[in-house]
């Protein structure tokens, strides 16, 4: 039976069309999943269902939901309908939970809502929904804050606040994509459960074919706010006769990074190294703690080579970092670029520091949103012993921005007219401008869309080549990893449990974490790529 | 070249803001003339002319009980005020901002925890008693109104430009610049305090109109302008008495504070819109 069903939905916001005459059906206990790029308007088509679209905004066509048609309905007859028959996730769940009320309250709050039902009550009902997520009640019990828990088990508990009135259609937006590969496989296994056993249906907002792969029976797949493919999610994949379902699948196979200029010659040499932070306890500022962070780790990257650091969030990541950058204080052991020492307390020579440069995850933040692109990009000269002559500065800055494949023109912008993709090659030009040896990349590719990967990837190997440089990679995703790294480390709580070869250690896991990690990382069927290797060759 | 870019300037503010900035300019060139010429001598009084309703065309805004021209003295009080709000206002920017830098780059160290309890301390009492124990201490008179009330900007500034630059510290950038070997000053300077200044220009606008009414409660304890100094603030304490019988002697210094304060926000909101690049395009 049809649950759902969006018949020539449009959506214009100012005038700007947003989502162009969308068809869909979603059935009874059926996962539908949308598919697409960030700004594709997926967001906008769950907002569209529930009514809950920003100013100015004109909607067009049908939206009927148990044969009822939400369209010209007023808020008050949606608010019966939100959070009762029709329910949200969403995809950060450190800023989706109210930090000031107890999970079991916030979970109550749509029944007490919705169903006449004594607060008391409530709150047995919301810890009975804590058992159906899958959260111990001896453990977590309803009277937990929202900080006192894990990113997975927010997700949980927001899920939780989603189906405690049984809805008929949950709306889960990038539910994932904030969260560690283990919790992600959690989560998604969490949702399968409940459309089996509450025959609820499921439309799963991601960019991720992996998750469709995973969950969606059906698929929708949207490019600027049309849909171009739709269907039962093999049929369509398997197919792929539509040439932007081949072209997105094809794009989501990580690019290889082939660098072909390694030697044995060590650059970074990381030794033993160890690193507590100390944590104060409340308002007292006698009672600390010490939580250790980095527990001897040691590794090298030979000159040339592509370095993957792999581990969940909190494993130390981007402690080790900020440490190879010299700007943390060392415990113990010894950080050497060719063999100068890196560290806060022994005062790095500024020539030794210029040889390291990051590039960061989010490319909204890693710019002053004050400074023009040359500025940005010219910061490092700072670094560097003698005053550039200006002359030298400008082509310099001129010769980066065109190898990062931007314009000329680019240089007098401000970093809020480019696009995510375009930052990011704004980022790595100001991290290759005083050409250093070593660049870390801090998940820089997991922000990006998967068309605009493949393309990052290809820079990152012309300007290995032009510049011989190193890159340590530093990501969550095993896929890319296996890709783009000769060889990887496996980080656990500040532990390194495996290093060597990506290719051996990713094939052959020998450690059981390693396994977990990998065996929990969603991925695409063999089979759908099959056709496209098919149609290639034809 | 460089006319093409003045232009384009211009263009790129908000019209709203050079409405204030006219408005501003007007009141400071009013101001400065009041220090060479005024229309009559505000010392000299003239009884029989006593409270002359507004529209007269020998006094144009009336004259008040001792027959002294308004319009003289509301000339003479922009001169105090605007001394008195600006002065306080630059020394409460000077000192604070700094300090709220250096408590926000050091952020948990001892040094964050005495520069901001030290900010507590001169919070904790009231701003206007303080203002008065000051004056009461050094004597009552212009520099000291304007020592009294600046210092008391000085545990604002300090505290808004902590609090705005301890989100900026968190962003990416400025690891990028550490990475940079950008030092703590640098760093400040160049990404902190540009990202800040919209807060920190709303705020010295505020300060500054919060200034003009502490000169004003000052002097109406006898703390701030000693007669026959005019000042704003003074001429609305003294007109009190007679607004059922002489409203204009406190709607003319009513006013001009209204007018100052406004057009100096709107100003403020301008400049603030120009600084931000994002708002800059849509204002263009």
């Amino acid at each position: 039976m049809t649950l759902l069903k969006l018949k020539n939905l449009s959506l214009t916001i100012q005038d700007k069309p947003i989502l162009k005459s969308i068809n869909l059906e979603i059935k009874n206990g059926e996962v539908y999943g949308l598919l697409g790029e960030s700004g594709c308007g997926k967001s906008m088509t769950a907002a569209a269902i529930t009514q809950l679209l920003p100013k100015f905004s004109k909607l067009g066509g049908k939206v009927s939901f148990d044969n009822n048609n939400f369209i010209g309905k007023s808020d008050l007859e949606m608010c019966k309908i939100r959070g009762n028959q029709i329910a949200m996730i969403f995809q950060e769940p450190m800023t989706a939970l109210n930090p000031l009320q107890t999970i079991g309250n916030q979970i109550a709050e749509s029944l007490l809502i919705h169903k006449k039902c004594s607060p008391a009550k409530a709150i047995k009902k919301a810890g009975e929904a804590l058992g159906r997520v899958g959260l111990d009640a001896t453990k977590i019990s309803p009277n937990l804050y929202p900080h006192q828990l894990s990113g997975g088990q927010r997700q949980r508990v927001m899920i939780a606040m989603a189906i405690i009135l049984r809805p008929k259609l949950l709306i889960a937006d990038e539910p994932t994509t904030a969260l560690d590969v283990k919790t992600q496989s959690e989560i998604l296994n969490l949702l399968q459960d409940l459309v089996t056993k509450d025959k609820v249906s499921l439309l799963l907002i991601t960019h991720d074919i992996a998750v469709i792969a995973k969950l969606a029976t059906k698929v929708a797949i949207m490019k600027d706010g049309e849909l171009l493919d739709s269907g039962s999610t093999s049929t369509v994949f398997e197919r792929l006769s539509h040439p932007y379902t081949r072209q997105i699948l094809s794009d989501s196979i990580p690019q290889k990074l082939n660098l072909s200029l390694i030697n044995t010659k060590k650059l970074l040499e990381v030794k033993s190294v160890s690193k507590t932070y100390q944590r104060k306890f409340g308002v007292n500022i006698f009672n600390k703690f010490n939580l250790p962070i980095l527990k001897n780790i040691s590794f090298s990257i030979n000159d040339g080579e592509c370095l993957g650091l792999v581990g969940e969030s909190g494993c130390g990541k981007s402690t080790l970092a900020r440490s190879i950058l010299g700007l943390e204080t060392l415990e113990s052991g010894s950080i050497t670029l060719s063999g100068f020492p890196i560290s806060l307390n022994q005062k790095t020579k500024r020539n030794v520091r210029s040889r390291i440069q990051i590039v960061f995850q989010d490319p909204f933040s890693s710019f002053n949103p004050r400074h023009q692109i040359a500025k940005i990009i010219s910061e490092p000269f700072n670094l560097l012993d003698k005053k550039l002559d200006k002359k030298i500065k400008t082509n310099l800055l001129l010769e980066t921005i065109l190898n990062v494949g931007l314009t000329k023109d680019d240089l007098i912008k401000y970093p809020h007219q480019f696009s995510g993709g375009q930052r990011q090659r704004i980022a790595l030009a100001r991290a290759i401008i005083i050409k250093p040896k070593l660049i870390i990349l801090d998940e820089a590719l997991s922000a990006l869309d998967v068309s605009l990967r493949n393309n990052m990837i290809l820079l990152l190997q012309k300007l290995s080549l032009n510049y011989k440089l190193s890159y340590l990679f530093i990501s969550h995703d095993i896929h890319l990893v296996k890709a783009i790294t000769n060889r990887v480390l496996i980080m656990q709580e500040g532990t390194i449990v495996e290093f060597g070869k990506t290719q051996e250690i990713l094939n052959g896991p020998k450690h059981p974490y390693t396994r977990s990690l990998i065996d929990s990382t969603p991925s695409i069927p063999e089979s759908w790529f099959k056709r496209l290797e098919d149609q290639n060759i034809a | 070249m460089k006319n093409i870019s003045l232009t384009k300037k211009i263009k790129q503010f908000p019209y709203i803001f050079w409405f204030g900035l006219i408005i501003t300019i007007f009141i400071f060139f009013v101001s400065f003339i009041s220090i060479i010429w005024t229309p009559y001598d505000i010392t000299v009084l003239n009884i029989q002319d006593k409270l002359i309703p507004p529209g007269n065309t020998l006094h144009l805004l009336g004259t008040d009980h001792f027959g002294r021209d308004i319009a003289s003295m509301i000339m003479l009080g922009a001169k105090t005020s605007l001394l008195v709000a600006f002065t306080a206002t630059f020394l409460g920017i000077v000192l604070g901002v700094p300090l709220g830098l250096v408590a926000a780059s050091r952020a948990g160290d001892p040094l964050d925890d005495i520069i901001m309890r030290g900010n507590d301390l001169i919070f904790a009492f009231p701003a206007l008693v303080i203002a008065i124990l000051i004056t009461a201490i050094l004597g009552p008179s212009i520099t000291n109104a304007i020592i009294a009330i600046g210092i008391f900007n000085i545990p604002v500034f300090a505290r808004i430009t902590r609090g705005a630059a301890l989100s900026v510290f968190t962003l990416d950038f400025i690891l990028a610049a550490r990475v940079c070997g950008k030092n703590h000053i640098q760093i400040c300077i160049e990404h902190v305090l540009p990202n800040i200044m919209s807060i920190l220009i709303v705020q010295s606008t505020i300060q500054f109109s919060l200034g003009i009414l502490a000169e004003s409660g000052l002097s109406y304890v006898g703390l701030g302008t000693q007669p026959p100094m005019a000042s704003w603030g003074r001429m609305l304490a003294d007109s009190q008495t007679m607004i059922s019988f002489a409203p204009h002697l406190a709607l003319a210094p009513g006013i001009s504070i209204i007018v100052t304060v406004l057009a100096i926000n709107i100003m403020g909101d301008g400049l603030r819109d120009y600084l931000d690049p994002k708002l800059r395009k849509k204002s263009a």
